[in-house]
Order: C-alpha cells, then structure tokens, then sequence
C-alpha cells in the first residue's frame, strides 16, 4: 500500500519534472530575451505554490472534502456567474473566460473540472440506496446542466463537453444506474448536435480539423505545424533544446502545443515516454484507490479526479496528434501555466487526501466520531 | 475490481494505445515528409545580385560602372498613420509629405513600398537617425547604374531603368556579357522572418558581369560631340550625327547624336532625344555615295577613267531634264566626283543599267543592316528592282531613291579608303587576335574593290574633292585629306515631291589619303539657313575639324594605352623570337 503511494507520487514527480525541462526548452524564442528566464521562473513560482496547495490539499482529512463539497460547487457557480458579467470577467478573443486580480488570474471553469465532480458525489452519496426511483436518480443532472449551461455562456464548447464527459464517468463509477445514461444519453445527443450548429466559429474549427484529414495544406495553422513539430523529431528526436520548430512557427509552445516540442526534441522516446508515465499514473491510481469502499464518497470522487486528469492529458494529446480538433486544453503538469498547474496538483492532493483512509465509509462521514476512536 | 471500473479502465488504455499508434505515424512513418516541410518553410533562399559589369573605352577609361547604394522601403501594412511616418521621412528625403502620406495610405494592403530609390550617404545618415517603429521601414541594398563620363556617347550605351534591366544601347545587347549570374544563400528565418543563421556552406557565390572594352576612344568622342553641339547652335538642325571610324579595322571611335540625354536620368529629357539617328535613321544620301557606285563601274570596267563625259548643265533623260547647278563642259570621271556633276553621274547610270546599278549599291552594303552591336539597326531602303525604272537610271546614282543609316554610309566608304574591303563596323574591342566567345558579333570582311581602283579613287577624285570641289573647307593643312559631300534635299510627302527648303546635308571625309587612319561621316537634318546649306557649307568644317583633332588624340594616346601597346609589342617580339614557337 505504501509502495503505491510513492510509486504514484514518484510518476506525479516525474511528469513535473518532463514539465520543468520542457518549459525551459519550449520558451526558447528565436530573438533570445530576458523573457525566457522569466518563463521558468515564473513556472517555478507556480510550481512551488501548486506543490504546496496540492501538499494541503493532501493532509486534510478526507471528510474535509466530502463536507466541503457543496460550498465548493456554490462559489465555483457563483465564480462562473461572475465571470460573464461584462467589466468583472476579462474579456480574450471574444470569450469571457478569466477573472483576474492583479497579478492572478483564474478560470472559473477550471475550478468546476473539481468541484463539479466532488458535489456529483456528494449528492450521490446521500441518495445511493434509492437510486432506482427516477425522482432520485435524476438531480445529479441538475447541477451539471448548471454547469455546463454557464461555461457554455462564456463561451467555450470544448471545456463544456469535458466537463459533460467527466460528469458522466463520475455517475459511472459511482454506481449511477444503466437505464439512466441511455436517458441522458437521448437528452445530451441532440444538445450536442444543436450546439455545433450554434457559433460559426465553432464550426469553421471542427470543419477547418477534418479538412486536415483530407489536405494538409488546408488544414489551420496550429495543426500543419503541430504535426509537422512532432514529424520532425522523428525516432530519437533532434536533442533537448535544439528544436527549430518551437522558435516561432509552432503556437503555444509552451502551453498547449508543448507535447509536440517533446516529440520535436525527444522524438517518439520521448512523447511515448510520456504517455507511458501517464498510463502508469493511471493504472497505479487505480490501483490505489480500489482498496477504497466501492460505494463511497471518497471511491468515485477520487477516481473521477484522476480520471479527470489522465483525461485531460490524452485529450491534449490528441489535439496535438491532430486526433481531435483544437481545443485550448493544457496538458497537465506539463504545460506552462499557473491555474492549470494549481488546480491539476489540487487534484492529486485530494486524491492522496481520499487514498489515505481507507477506514469504511461510516466512520468517515461523521467528523464526530472520529475523536471516540 | 467491478465490471464498471475494468470498462473505464480498457476505454482510457484503449485511447492512449491509438494515441501511441498515431504518433508512430507522424513522428516515424511521416518523418521525412513532414522534415522536408520544416525545412521548407524554415528556409529562405536569397538571391545574392551580380554587379552589372563596366563598359570601358579603348583605353580603360570608364564610361558605364555600377555602385552599391541603399533604397529606402516601408511596410505600409503596419503603418498606422500615413501622415505621421510620411512626415518624418519626407523632410530628410526631400519628398513632399502629403504625396508620401497618399502613397503609403493608398497601399495598404501590401506589404512592401519604396519611398526612395538610391539614397546618397548622407540620407542614409539621416535615416538611421530617425525614430521609427523597427518593423515598418527597412533599407535595401542595390546596384545604382553609373554613368560617369555623364551623357557622353549617351546613344551608344544606352540606359537602364530603375531595376537594372536594359532600355537601349550597348547596354541592352551586351546584357549577357554584363550582367553576371546571381548568386544565392540559404537562410534560416523564424515565422516572423526574422533570419536566424546565415547557412555558409550551401552559398551559391554571385558571378559578377564581366568588363566589356569598347572601340570608342572617349577623347575623340568628346571632341565629335562638342562639334555636334556646335553645329546645334549654328545651324538649329533637327538632327545630327557624326561618325568617326578606323577604315583599317571597322572599329568605331566615336558614334553621337544631337539631340541627346543623361543615361542616368533619360526620363528627364524628351523621348525623341533616345534615338541613335547614326543607326537607326536612313536618309537618302545625295551625292556622298557618288564616289561608291563610280568606283564600281571603274572597277567593273564599264568606265574607264579617262573617259570624258558632257556636263553642260542640262541634260535630258527621256521625259526628265537633269540640272546641274552650272555647266562644266567636258569633264572626267574626277571631274564628275570632284564637282559633283548629277549628269555626269546619271550617264554613268546609264552605262550600267539599272541591274549593275542595284548590284552596285547591293555590294556596299546598302539596304542592309551593318551588323554593329546595336539594337534598333535601320536596314536603310533599296527597293526591289522590279520597282525601278528609267527614272531609277538617273537617280541612284546621284543618291536619290534609296535610304541609307549614315553608319552603312561610311562603312561603305570605308571599303574604299581600305583597298576594297567591306568590314562590319563594331563597337566592342576585339581580344587583340585572340578568338573570344564575349563577342557578339562576328566582324566580316567582304573583298568588293580591287584595292588599285578603291586607291585610285580615294587619293584621286576624293583629294580633289577637297582641293578645288565641293569640300574646300575641310582642308588641313599638312594632310592630304580626301571627302565627299551631299546635300540632300528631303521628299515631302504632302507634295510628292522634293523639298525646296528641307535638306539633310553630309561630309564624309577622312586622312591621310595614302594610307587612311580615320573616316569621319557628319549628317545634319534640316539646318536652317537663308541661302541653300550645302553639305560642303555646313557639315565639312565641322567633319574635318573632327577629323583634324581626332588625329591628334591617335598621336598622343594616353600614358596607359602606350604602355599597354610597348608591352603587347614586347611580348610579341619575344614569341617572334622564340624559335620553338615556330612552326
């Protein structure tokens, strides 16, 4: 049990580490400047703080989260609310996505990646034995059309159909009932497809991404050169920080395009190397929090989270494959960025937070209990 | 582990297993393609320009060079305010603001626009000195045509535009030879084009154009020029020309026009002044092509030159009355030449016929271009001879009917001052005997005179000319000079008929008579003047004092070609006296 724990915090570190070596690498600019120190050590900064908060996050005791839930969900809605109100959300590329305080920057919708899935649970938690009334089942819905509805206000369709897609692993893992998904799927499916028709230029995005299926030279910039990074590097890669590619014909390269800097510098080694670590992240996560109780807050909540953040990871993988269309998603403890990094690292906390009792579920819920023990 | 979880567990494995495959693909299956792609656009081959080549004359002396200047250009995509850049840059420049401001806001949408072209240094200075944005403006550098010599033998080299290609002259049929072969560099730029390295080993050096030597002998073109301009300000021509040639070997000294221009700025003056009237006008020679077609006949034995012919100042030819401008009674075949007699010349006509007359004419190379390295070569006319008649008999050969480039015309009289061969007249300096490829064109050397006729005719009829015929002032003393005059007078083609009062007149002279070094043709197109302006009035003084001072300047060659020519010599004396060397 210890041994996976470390193994798990040791591929968490790894993966930082892969981070740390690519942001230096990958914010190299064809005109040196001062800029690129700043890069890292901003990312340090970032790290250092992430680290910490997710070190907190992973010392509190596991009711914390399960009680906290709620009132997480509420400030993440709250936060969500107002960040469309023009003149408090800050305003890029026509979407309303960031709040920011001075220096600080946040995305709401990031926060709702964990604390939407937190609540999923905490509500399932308190209905599981009647589950199989529809007057039951049905309300986890409510808050993830919530959710989903405001992100969507912003607007930003890729982060909505994540948070969608992990809700729905979340009901999943925790037990939620078969007949019910076949519902939501009857309900979520024509949403969907009512939504691609929506925005012209959510559609020029997914059109212009099968183009690049068909014809290279018609697909969208990011994509002719996030293929032609990865191509580059070939076997073995042209050697860290010798990449040619990432001086300015690759956007984004040290956030969401950095797997493809990887495959540039480290070749297929090294973006096979990655997904190896993820794989291993995922698999020893498993590992570790199917001792959990399986009909337990902390057994679905955990699960969903580290499902969540593999996820994301192979999402961003994709996008840079040119296997999904682009989408402004980071690739998790990797990418360059301070909201990304702090809220991947919260995550993994809580993870370790819910791994780390594996008492059964009723001596946990109830924080009075614990001191008779 | 519950049947849910082992799902969601195969669906993520699954999903980065196809991740895995996927970049398989792209990064070893598709690595050479999208490698080449990289490199495509990471590469920017620049074109390194071959510096145009000189033209010099035949004494090294340059007449056409080219300098490396800078040229100013902006990006008016980037330039948000039209006026405020305009008005930095026009003061320095010494541009108008307001049109400068137009420009720019009237593109836009491009990405490139010069401001100025060639800047001096001290402008370039003044750039550098400016404050403005760092992407919207940069400096070019460019080869700039040089002309040093300024608009002397403008019409033989021609012009350039702006971007080098040639317009005229030498400088457009010697291109090939000037020109060089671009060379090319590989660049490696950033997305923004900013060039990152300089790939040393895949440099492609420029060739340079090579220096091209002419004939032309920049003293004695001076002096052909200064005369042109003096016989502008006597005489208000319409145009004139003046031809200096060596008869030995068909190189031409000296070739000018009036009206001219600057090489350098040729859009300055009017269009017209482009022209080379030298090759590229035909006239009808008048009396200048006398002595051609009687040495001909002489030669030919249709003539004899002691034969005596009536010259009694009118003479009837079928329908036609022939005039002389007085009667000289009996006179020779000299006589005819000296004095120029239209009716001792229209029975010379006669006792050819018109088919021996046309070969004549055909034979000197009339009606056809000369082969000088010029582009826009007048072929001059002679009509077919189904076109002649009895009216052609007397015509010709008083050098009506036919339209000859005043070039063809010296040439043709260079046949006679050198023993009866036809030579190509040229303008580029053959290598010295050595066979050369720079050479564009071939020079010809065509037998049509027994050298005892054309010597006979030259130290004959020719002298006399000068001595007591129509070309008495182009007299030098101490030199035997022989000549020819014309004076004539143009066809109207309002009326049908010859002009009264518009002539086109010439003299052809050269010396010294018994070994000629020089010819020098002028041809002046409608002089203006009270009295009729004979060719002997207006165009002798002025040929024969270019002949005069063009010999002087043979004499006294510049130090470099004496010491080049004493070290040719040497040279050659040493191979002569090798005997090994011998065959």
């Amino acid at each position: 049990m210890r041994l996976t724990r470390d193994a798990f915090i040791l591929t968490i570190l790894m993966l930082l580490g892969v981070g740390l070596m690519m942001v230096l690498s990958a914010s190299i600019t064809s005109r040196p400047s001062a800029n690129e120190q700043i890069y890292l050590s901003r990312h340090l900064l970032f790290l250092g703080i992430a680290v910490a908060a997710g070190g907190t996050a992973a010392l509190l005791p596991a009711w914390f989260w399960q009680r906290s839930a709620p009132w997480a969900f509420a400030a993440t809605i709250a936060l969500l609310v107002l960040v469309l109100v023009p003149g408090v959300g800050t305003e890029v590329n026509g979407a309303r996505r960031w709040l920011r305080f001075g220096p600080l920057s946040l995305q709401p919708s990031e926060l709702a990646k964990v604390t939407l899935p937190l609540f999923l649970c905490w509500g399932i938690d308190r209905r599981r034995d009647r589950f199989g009334q529809i007057a039951v089942a049905t309300p986890p819905l409510i808050p993830i059309a919530l959710t989903v509805f405001l992100v969507l206000q912003e607007p930003d369709l890729g982060t909505s159909v994540f948070l969608c897609l992990i809700s729905m692993i979340c009901l999943f893992v925790a037990g939620w009932p078969l007949w019910q998904f076949m519902l939501a799927g009857g309900l979520v499916v024509p949403l969907a497809a009512g939504l691609v028709a929506l925005k012209p230029y959510q559609r020029d995005r997914i059109e212009g991404f099968l183009a690049a299926w068909r014809d290279f030279d018609q697909a969208p910039y990011q994509i002719q050169q996030s293929l032609t990074t990865l191509g580059v590097g070939g076997g073995a890669g042209v050697g860290l920080g010798r990449g040619w590619q990432k001086l300015s014909f690759l956007p984004e390269a040290n956030t969401d395009f950095v797997f493809a800097v990887i495959g540039e510098e480290l070749g297929l080694i090294g973006t096979l190397g990655v997904i190896t670590l993820w794989v291993a992240l995922f698999l020893i996560g498993l590992r570790l929090l199917t001792r959990l109780p399986q009909r337990s807050f902390a057994y679905a909540a955990s699960i969903t989270l580290l499902t969540q953040l593999v996820l994301q990871a192979a999402v961003n993988a994709c996008v840079v494959t040119a296997l999904l269309p682009p989408k402004g998603i980071p690739h998790p403890l990797i990418s360059y960025g301070g909201s990304s990094l702090l809220m991947s690292l919260v995550a993994l906390g809580i993870i370790l937070s819910l791994s780390r009792d594996t008492e059964p579920i009723s001596d946990r819920v109830n924080p009075h209990q614990s001191p008779e023990r | 582990m519950t049947g849910r979880l082992r799902l969601l567990m195969s669906g993520m494995l699954l999903l980065w297993a196809a991740l895995a495959f996927r970049l398989v693909h792209v990064q070893w299956r598709q690595h050479r393609t999208f490698s080449e792609h990289a490199v495509a656009q990471q590469a920017l081959n620049e074109t390194i320009p071959a510096r145009l080549g000189d033209i010099v004359d035949r004494h090294g002396r340059l007449l056409a060079t080219t300098a490396r200047t800078q040229s100013l250009f902006v990006d008016p995509s980037k330039i948000a305010e039209p006026e405020v850049v305009a008005a930095i840059l026009a003061e320095p420049l010494g541009l108008e603001a307001a049109g400068l401001a137009r420009r720019i806001a009237r593109n836009q949408h491009r990405k490139f626009l010069w401001v100025k072209r060639h800047l001096s240094e001290w402008e370039v200075d003044r750039i550098y000195g400016l404050e403005l944005g760092e992407p919207v403006w940069g400096l070019r550098e460019e080869f700039r045509r040089v002309y040093p010599q300024g608009s002397l033998a403008a019409h033989v080299l021609g012009w350039r535009n702006i971007d080098g290609v040639p317009q005229a002259g030498l400088e457009r049929t010697l291109n090939t030879l000037l020109q060089g072969t671009d060379g090319q560099r590989t660049l490696v730029r950033d997305a923004r084009g900013y060039v990152i390295e300089v790939l040393q080993e895949v440099t492609q050096p420029p060739r340079h154009g090579g220096t091209v030597t002419l004939t032309l002998d920049a003293t004695i073109q001076r002096i052909a020029e200064g005369r042109l301009d003096h016989l502008v300000a006597n005489w208000n021509p319409r145009s004139v020309s003046a031809v200096v040639l060596d008869p030995q070997t068909g190189e031409i000294l000296a070739m000018g026009c009036r009206p001219t221009f600057d090489p350098a700025r040729p859009a300055a003056g009017r269009a017209e002044a482009w022209t080379n009237h030298a090759v590229s006008s035909a006239y009808e020679p008048g009396s200048t092509i006398k002595p051609c077609l009687m040495a001909w006949a002489v030669d030919r034995r249709l003539v004899s030159p002691s034969e005596t012919f009536a010259c009694n100042g009118t003479y009837r030819m079928g329908r036609r009355l022939l005039h002389d401008h007085r009667a000289f009674g009996t006179l020779d075949v000299a006589g005819i030449i000296t004095f120029s007699s239209n009716i001792g010349m229209a029975q010379i006509g006669q006792r050819l016929g018109n088919e021996r007359l046309r070969a004549a004419v055909r034979d000197f190379g009339f009606g056809r271009r000369t082969g000088v390295e010029l582009p826009g070569e007048s072929a001059g006319i002679v009509r077919p001879l189904e076109a002649w008649d009895d009216f052609s008999t007397g015509s010709i050969p008083m050098g009506q009917e036919i339209a000859a480039t005043p070039l063809q015309m010296i040439a043709a009289h260079a046949a006679l001052a050198n023993g009866g061969l036809l030579i190509t007249p040229h303008l580029v300096l053959r290598d010295r005997g050595k066979a050369s490829n720079r050479e564009p064109t071939g020079v010809l050397a065509t037998k049509i005179l027994d050298p005892s006729t054309a010597r006979w005719m030259v130290t004959g009829p020719m002298v006399e000319v000068v001595r007591r015929g129509t070309a008495r002032k182009a007299a030098i003393d101490g030199l035997t000079v022989f000549a020819k005059t014309g004076t004539a007078q143009k066809y109207d083609p309002a009326t049908g008929a010859y002009s009264t009062d518009r002539y086109v007149t010439s003299c052809l002279c050269g010396a010294p008579a018994d070994a000629p070094r020089l010819l020098v043709l002028v041809t002046v197109d409608e002089p203006t003047s009270k009295d009729a302006p004979f060719g002997g009035k207006v165009a002798a003084p002025a040929a024969s004092d270019i002949l005069r001072r063009a010999l002087d300047a043979l004499r006294s060659p510049p130090p470099s070609d004496r010491l080049f020519r004493m070290a040719a010599d040497t040279f050659q004396h040493t191979v002569n006296a090798d005997p090994s060397s011998r065959r």
